[in-house]
């Protein structure tokens, strides 16, 4: 049993210039106890999905579950009110009530909420919530005297304080700066392991997606384009899109010819799936760091690119290059220990294992749109 | 849905779901609204088809006479409508340059003592418009007015008269006029102050002198902004009552509001003809409806002008030099001559027992007394008026602002037709002359176990009061973070609950605010009291008139040197309290 399924959700927001189709039919499932993630760049309708849950929004199609309760369905028009939603929410801005201490405003689901508790329990359960977080020191504190990183664990401890079956969370780590960011990252991920709630995560960062997640479902134009494990996700992303949003990746257009991929730079080998036979242009996709970068020696080996580094930068870890071959740049990563110099001749090999084959842009796009009209007609 | 479902049931399920928490609390609210703005309405114009002495809603006949009357001009609608517009239209052009010059003066130029001149322009918001009337009439009474006395005596003339007269219309221009210079500076600040400096400095950069930028840029900008002030003030003049009461009765000078009145107070054969007072109403709603359009049509307008960029704002100030001590001095005259000057009077006259002008002949022998404030004490009615007044003004603000703070926030976060309705609705009042309001409430009222009670004075005044309060709510409402308020419902909050623990507590400055704002205005207003009250609902402003009708002026005095100490202590402790509030 799932503990949140969304079943073709529809959303609009009604603007000056007619409706704002924000979420087109996203269908997904949380199980118990999951991690799950909505991955998308600005404006994808990751937020929109997350307030449709909680109730703040009222979507115009679809059927969201939670738990064991229907809370929302367009068949039977069942609207059950945010304050009966069994959900947890921290926001993107924390939403901190400045005119309580750190105690009270997380105490408050406690004391006026639906899961109202005896007077003398509200003490203990907040002061586990705040050690939890390891806020117990700042308790008495009036809240707008807290820090970034103060404030987003206080709205972290009032969502998880009164243990709700299901956490949502909109980009919690997007306003701390990058060093806290990936502490809080290891700690938010512990914890709601620890305690074994299902948490449903909104975020536009991809190694946040990958980091924390069970599953990441990536998000584009309010649908869902792909779901799968990170390793999915990342290794065999499915689409141009998924491939080029999460993580950086290197794109080359071919035709299908005898045993590869006709490209600009020569024919690239590697297996070909059976729905190549019909597809009239391909495109291919490598990660930076998938590709073996050696100077140039002799006559071009198979499955290799020829070019000259135009760009280098010096990330610490890596070397980043960028190759120039003809009218192409690829992105390349190289030992930092023995770097290459720009003008440098090069040759980027593709192992035929760590190349990724999709269907041409034209292709995706008409998939995208019948999976659309799918939908649509269910 | 399953087959053999009751019809009830299914038809139940087939209605949208929206019907919550949040819907009823949007419904309640315009209810409320559009039964304080639209009855009213209603009950005056079913007066207008009425004849004397029925009320508008009793059974009995009906007649057009009120308005073949008002057409043959009988009532003399004319000369009163003409009275009207040229009261207001001198009071603006006397009070718009006023005002204007002040808010340049306090907030564009480098003057001096800025942060003292502000709370000093806050001081005349505290002395009742009656009062300043009665202060101006022991200066410049044609007669024993201090000041034409003096005068006469400087120059040496016989004459008994002059040369100034207050009960004349340009005597009630120049009192309306500096009445409302500072409410008037309030407004135009705030134009002054959304106008985004960056573009002005856009333009001198690109090379346009000083003049030319103000003339091309800021001028222009402002000019909507400044427009919507002039007319929304001359809405409010071309209603108002109290100046045309005190002075305009005496000149032979009637404006709407005062033929209103008089029409109302004067028994015909024992027959009341609110008739024809409602007629004269109608007017004044028409007046207003297309007064406030502009208003509205012309704050859209500027707007839409108006660049929030939230940018530190720092707008230039203009260098005044040797200047500032001129511009220090003319702010310096206007205090004096608005405040001082009349209130110092009032004050004299409240420790005599009968007024005697502050001439050098009398002043050995003025008749002091104290005896005005002890019959204050000894007075049967005191320690009821003075309760009752405080009962009304304190139920009538906390309820205005608890039934604002619900419709601003409906109109704000819920933006439904309904939300959007009582948002709309509350500017009824503004167009509707205060006058005319109260007389709706009380002819829809009289015969009813609620007239002649402190709660039917208390609903008129939410009903005037509502307007202006809304304005203020809607922008302090706008600045509150909605996930704020999604966080509560999310920890499982009701949305009534939310509005209780969050919103209205975190609006409680703004919501206090409002609130003292109600209490001077309802402690100083004559208006609805006037109207209203009955022998067992007395106020104060009801005390302060008879006295003066009755020709003990001096003991009325006393009384508004009593009002006055008091409004100053509660807008001195409220604005404490209000301070501790922001920052605790
Ligand atoms: N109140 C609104 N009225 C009209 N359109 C809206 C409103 N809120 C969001 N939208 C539009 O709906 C779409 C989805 O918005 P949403 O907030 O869900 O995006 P998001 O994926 O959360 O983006 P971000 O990462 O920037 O937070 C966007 O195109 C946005 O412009
Ligand atoms: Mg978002």
């Amino acid at each position: 049993m799932s503990m949140l399924s969304v079943e073709r959700l529809e959303m609009e927001y009604q603007s000056d210039r007619g409706p704002v189709r924000a979420v087109r039919g996203v269908s997904f499932a949380v199980e118990r106890g999951n991690f799950y993630t909505l991955l998308g760049p600005s404006g994808c309708g990751k937020t929109s999905t997350l307030r449709c849950i909680a109730g703040l929004e009222t979507p115009t199609a679809g059927k969201i579950t939670i738990g064991e309760e229907v809370v929302y369905d367009r068949q039977t028009r069942v609207v059950v009110p945010t304050h009966r939603r069994a959900v947890g929410m921290v926001f993107q801005s924390y939403a901190i009530w400045p005119h309580l201490t750190v105690f009270d405003n997380v105490g408050f689901p406690l004391v006026h909420g639906k899961n109202r508790v005896p007077r003398a329990r509200v003490r203990p359960m907040v002061e586990r919530a705040l050690d939890l977080v390891q806020l117990g020191h700042l308790a008495d504190r009036p809240a707008p005297a807290l820090s970034g990183g103060q404030q987003q664990r206080v709205a972290l401890a009032r969502a998880i304080v009164y243990e709700p079956d299901l956490l949502l969370l909109d980009e919690p780590l997007s306003n701390l700066d990058a060093k806290l960011r990936e502490e809080m990252r290891q700690e938010l991920k512990d914890l709601v392991a620890r305690l074994n709630i299902t948490t449903l995560y909104v975020t536009h960062d991809q190694t946040e997606a990958l980091a924390m997640s069970n599953l990441v479902a990536v998000m584009y134009e309010g649908e869902i384009v792909q779901e799968g494990s990170p390793q999915d996700v990342y290794l065999r992303p499915a689409s141009p899109f998924t491939a080029n949003f999460v993580g950086k990746t290197n794109l080359l257009n071919g035709a299908v010819a005898g045993g590869g991929v006709e490209t600009a730079h020569g024919l690239i080998t590697i297996p070909l799936p059976d729905w190549t036979k019909e597809a009239a242009s391909v495109v291919l996709a490598f990660r930076p760091e998938a590709v073996a970068l050696e100077a140039s020696d002799g006559p071009i080996a198979a499955n290799t690119i020829r070019g000259s580094v135009s760009g280098s930068s010096f990330v610490g870890e890596t070397l980043e290059y960028v190759v120039t071959a003809s009218e192409d740049a690829f992105k390349v990563k190289g030992d930092p220990f023995a770097p290459f110099r720009i003008g440098d001749e090069v040759d980027l090999h593709l192992p035929s294992d760590r190349v990724l084959i999709m269907p041409g842009d034209e292709a995706t796009r008409a998939e995208l749109a019948a999976a659309a009209q799918l939908a649509a007609a269910e | 849905m399953a087959i053999g479902t009751p019809t009830l049931q299914r038809v139940w399920t087939s209605l949208p779901r929206r019907f919550d928490q949040r819907t009823l609390i949007a419904w309640a609210a315009m209810l409320t609204v559009a039964f304080l703005v639209v009855i009213p309405l209603v009950v005056m114009i079913a007066a207008t088809f009425r004849p004397a002495g029925v009320f508008p809603l009793d059974a009995g006949e009906f007649t057009l006479s009120n308005y073949t009357e008002f057409a043959s001009g009988q009532t003399g609608f004319w000369v009163v409508f003409r009275n009207t517009v040229v009261y207001a239209g001198g009071t603006m052009a006397l009070a718009v340059p006023m005002a204007f010059g002040m808010a340049f003066l306090t907030e564009r130029t480098d003057v001096p003592f800025r942060s003292m001149l502000y709370t000093l322009m806050f001081v005349p918001f505290v002395t009742p418009v009656f009062a300043t009337a009665l202060g101006w009439v022991l200066l410049a009474g044609p007669r024993a007015g201090a000041v034409n006395e003096y005068i006469r005596l400087i120059i040496g003339s016989d004459s008994r008269d002059g040369p100034f007269n207050v009960y004349t219309m340009q005597g009630m221009i120049f009192v309306t006029a500096l009445g409302i210079v500072p409410s008037m500076w309030l407004l135009l600040v705030s134009v002054l102050r959304n106008m985004d400096p960056t573009l002005e400095e856009a333009a001198s950069t690109s090379g346009v002198n000083r003049w030319g930028v103000m003339r091309r840029v800021t001028a222009p900008l402002m000019l909507p902004g400044i427009l919507a002030v002039v007319i929304y003030f001359t809405i409010a003049i071309m209603e108002s009552f109290e100046i045309p009461l005190a002075l305009g009765i005496t000149a032979g000078v009637q404006v709407l509001a005062t033929k209103i009145w008089l029409i109302i107070t004067a028994v015909d054969e024992g027959r009341f003809s609110y008739g024809s007072a409602a007629v004269f109403g109608l007017v004044g709603v028409v007046i207003g409806v297309v007064g406030i359009s502009l208003y509205l049509w012309l704050v859209r307008r500027s707007s839409r002008y108006t660049v929030i960029t939230g940018k530190g704002y720092r707008p230039r100030k203009i260098r005044l030099g040797a200047w500032k001590y001129v511009a220090l001095g003319l702010v310096g005259l206007y205090l004096f001559v608005k405040v001082l000057m009349p209130f110092s009077m009032i004050l004299y006259a409240s420790f005599l027992r009968f007024y005697v002008p502050p001439l050098p002949e009398n002043l050995g022998s003025l008749p002091w007394t104290l005896e005005n404030y002890r019959n204050l004490w000894d007075y049967r009615f005191f320690g009821r008026m003075l309760v009752n007044t405080a009962i009304v003004v304190v139920a009538a603000a906390t309820s205005t602002m608890l039934l604002v703070t619900v419709v601003s926030w409906a109109a704000v976060r819920l933006k439904t037709p309904v939300a959007q309705t009582a948002n709309v609705l509350t500017f009824m009042p503004l167009a509707i002359p205060g006058v005319i309001m109260t007389l709706a409430f009380f002819l829809l009222f009289i015969g009813t176990p609620l007239y002649g009670t402190l709660a039917l004075i208390v609903i008129a005044f939410v009903a005037r009061y509502l307007s202006y309060t809304t304005r203020l709510m809607y922008s302090a409402q706008l600045q509150i973070h909605k996930e704020l308020e999604e966080a509560s419902l999310v920890s499982g909050v009701a949305p009534a609950g939310t509005l209780f623990y969050i919103n209205l507590r975190l609006l409680i400055p703004a919501f206090l605010n409002g609130w003292l704002w109600i209490i001077t205005h309802a402690a100083k207003d004559f208006t609805t009291p006037l109207l209203l009250a009955t022998s067992g609902t007395v106020l104060v402003a009801n005390v302060i008139f008879s006295r003066f009708e009755g020709g003990r002026f001096t003991e009325s005095a006393a009384v508004m040197v009593v009002l006055v100490v008091l409004l100053i202590a509660v807008v001195w402790a409220g604005r404490k309290w209000i301070g501790g509030e922001v920052k605790g």
